[in-house]
């Protein structure tokens, strides 16, 4: 099966904002550095080279994110011993209302925030939540917009077809 | 770029799948389906003011109609794409309604009401089925309302369009809707037919836009058109002293403007909504409504919003509280119906909502008034204006 | 009711006009998604309201509820 990124699918993907022309995918997660969401400290996207990194960006506000949050959880849970992790990106403007939603949820994947949406610019998100898989080099290989109980399954397939790979 | 190809194929199929996805939220009636079912219930209760004594007569109990309501919810998602909205309504209402009016004593019109007690009962059902794909929406509703002398079958669909990145949606609706009417009586009031028809067709576009992110703006045209039976057939009109029945043109043609606006107040964690309507037709009715309602958050989940609406309408062509003529009119338009009368109303309300976890609370009073600013010897006005109240509380809980 | 037609076409290919330039971004639409921020009829009892307009009122519409007809008006 022959599939290059930026023919085929090309137009069902997100382009990023820095290259219009170039597509996302196969090209340089912007990297970032956030303090964390309910611990102190900061992170920095390089942090997790050599990781598969599920980049989400959500907010309290955001009703699909009620859904994602956990959802992510158990593929983090399942995947995050073998080289991979989730990190999600919170964009609520006030700081507590993502503290109050996110800290009844019980996340072990680190949260970080983005108060004033540097971070959402730099990804240039096309919706909420949008999400990114970014491979062990950094390069985004796969934008999600929204979220969908059925691509779970499929994204966790992708997850451990690329962690099976050395 | 040996990963990559190797996991192409899985990623390919998500990407390709994304395209058709419906997680677009925020802004814009188009948004993603509800993500966890809600039921809501509601009662209500409508209790029309008796009208001035001096402009009324023809029952011992000039009391006009009290209305209960009883409502009920279901909105539940159906799957990633779409969600289903079923409702359910069932009014009971009883009391007396302007039927005639007379000139009074002093020249003046008096309001004639219906002798005996209307007692009848109303049940609606409609169900609403949305289906979401990446920035548009199609949604087709099917409703069937019912009292023992009316019935109303109608279906509408409504298409919307994200455009502009998600800020801007275009919605285009078409509703039908086909009514029955078998007045009650017929064998004893000439002036009452036995079975009638109507038709209304409704074709409608409205655009919203977000402005900026605390400032939303929407507008609309609509377009209705109705045919068949529009007469009241328990109304008449006095005809140099002869009552005969209401008579109204049996086409009817009009044109509905909005403009509504949101604006949120960050820092004071309030929002305020204005809501215009321009509404003519060819009866010679035109109209103007303003609403506004100021929505302002408070500490523990609680809000309050208080609302204040005028409505002003002049009116129908063919509007009279009763004719004098020299010939004989009777192939004439004619209705003495108050609502097709010249008037302004003001009405002002107050809600409160309260949030308790999963469960919502919400009260809601409303007092309407039609303006009494008619005036000696004007006869486009009615005698027969109402003024009412409307209560209800309701709640709601999200799964 | 030609004027009007006229007025509200402009309005709208305005307002159409302004959406082209200005943009809200995903992040930036808290606000805008707060229930008190929608359009239309959104509780039972701004429906219950609707109606009862509808029943005593000429002017009907531009809510946004399709709500059948009745032998109220």
């Amino acid at each position: 099966m022959q599939l290059v990124y930026g023919s085929e699918s090309s137009e069902t993907s997100i382009k990023t904002g820095i290259n219009k022309t170039e597509d996302t995918t196969s090209k340089t997660a912007p990297n970032f550095t956030a303090p964390l969401l309910l611990q102190e400290g900061s992170v920095s996207l390089t942090d997790f080279r050599g990781k598969i990194v599920y980049l989400d960006f959500w907010a309290s506000w955001c009703g699909p994110c009620r859904k994602s949050l956990p959802a992510m959880q158990e593929l983090h849970t399942e995947l995050s011993k073998s080289g991979f992790t989730v990190v999600a990106v919170n964009v609520d403007e006030v700081i507590q209302n993502a503290k109050n939603f996110a800290i009844p949820l019980a996340l072990s994947y680190p949260l970080v925030y983005d108060g004033n949406g540097n971070i959402a610019k730099s990804f240039d998100i096309k919706a909420m939540p949008m999400s990114y898989v970014i491979d062990k080099q950094g390069k985004i290989i796969h934008a999600h917009k929204g979220y969908r109980s059925k691509d779970m399954p499929l994204i966790r397939q992708a997850l451990m077809e690329m962690l099976k790979e050395k | 770029m040996a990963i990559t190809k190797k996991i192409t194929p899985t990623l390919a199929a998500l990407t390709a799948s994304a395209a058709a996805m419906p997680g677009i939220s925020g802004f814009a009636s188009a948004a993603s389906p509800i993500t966890e079912p809600r039921i809501s219930i509601s009662t209500s209760s409508y209790q029309e003011q008796a009208i001035d004594g001096i402009r009324t007569t023809g029952t011992d109990n000039a009391d006009r109609y009290d209305i209960e309501v009883g409502q009920f919810q279901l909105v539940a998602p159906m799957g990633d794409n779409a969600e289903i909205d079923f409702r359910l309504a069932k009014d009971r209402m009883s009391g007396a309604s302007p039927w005639f009016v007379v000139e009074g004593a002093d020249g003046e019109p008096v309001q004639v009401m219906s002798g005996a007690t209307i007692d009848d009962e109303r049940k609606d059902a409609s169900l609403e089925y949305k289906h979401f794909n990446d920035s548009s929406a199609i949604s087709v509703i099917l409703g069937i309302s019912s009292e023992n002398d009316y019935l109303s079958h109608n279906i509408g669909v409504v298409v919307d369009q994200e455009l502009n990145n998600n800020n801007t949606t275009v919605s285009v609706g078409y509703s039908f809707s086909d009514d029955n009417i078998t007045a009650t009586d017929s064998e004893l009031f000439f002036s009452r037919p036995e079975k009638e028809n109507k038709s209304v067709q409704l074709l409608s576009l409205n655009v919203s836009h977000a402005v900026n992110k605390n400032l939303a703006f929407q507008t609309g045209l609509s377009y209705e058109v109705q045919k068949g039976f529009l007469s009241d057939p328990y109304k008449l009109v006095m005809v140099n002293n002869i009552p005969l029945a209401d008579s109204r043109p049996d086409s009817r043609y009009a044109l509905i403007y909005v403009a509504n606006l949101r604006q949120y107040f960050p820092k004071s964690t309030a929002a305020l909504k204005i809501d215009y309507r321009y509404y003519a037709d060819n009866w010679g009715i035109d109209s103007h409504t303003l609403s506004l309602i100021w929505h302002q958050n408070l500490t523990n989940n609680w809000s309050v919003a208080p609302m204040v609406r005028y409505y002003k309408q002049n009116e129908a062509d063919f509007f009279a509280n009763y004719l004098v003529t020299a010939e004989n009119q009777a192939s004439i338009h004619h209705s003495s119906d108050y609502r097709l009368s010249k008037f302004d109303a003001v009405s002002y309300g107050l809600t409160l909502t309260k949030q308790i976890g999963r469960m919502g609370i919400e009260l809601s009073a409303e007092q309407y008034e039609s303006t009494d600013s008619r005036k000696p010897g004007d006869s486009r006005t009615s005698p027969g204006l109402v003024d009412f109240s409307l209560v209800s509380l309701s709640a709601s809980y999200e799964f | 009711m030609k004027r009007l037609i006229f007025r509200s076409f402009i309005l709208m290919v305005s307002i159409a006009y302004l959406a082209s330039c200005a943009e809200v971004k995903p992040w930036q639409k808290e606000n805008l998604a707060k229930p008190e921020m929608q359009f239309g009829d959104q509780t039972l009892s701004d429906r219950i309201k609707s109606h009862t307009y509808f029943s005593k009122e000429s002017a009907h519409g531009g809510t946004g509820s399709s709500s059948g007809g009745c032998g109220c008006n």
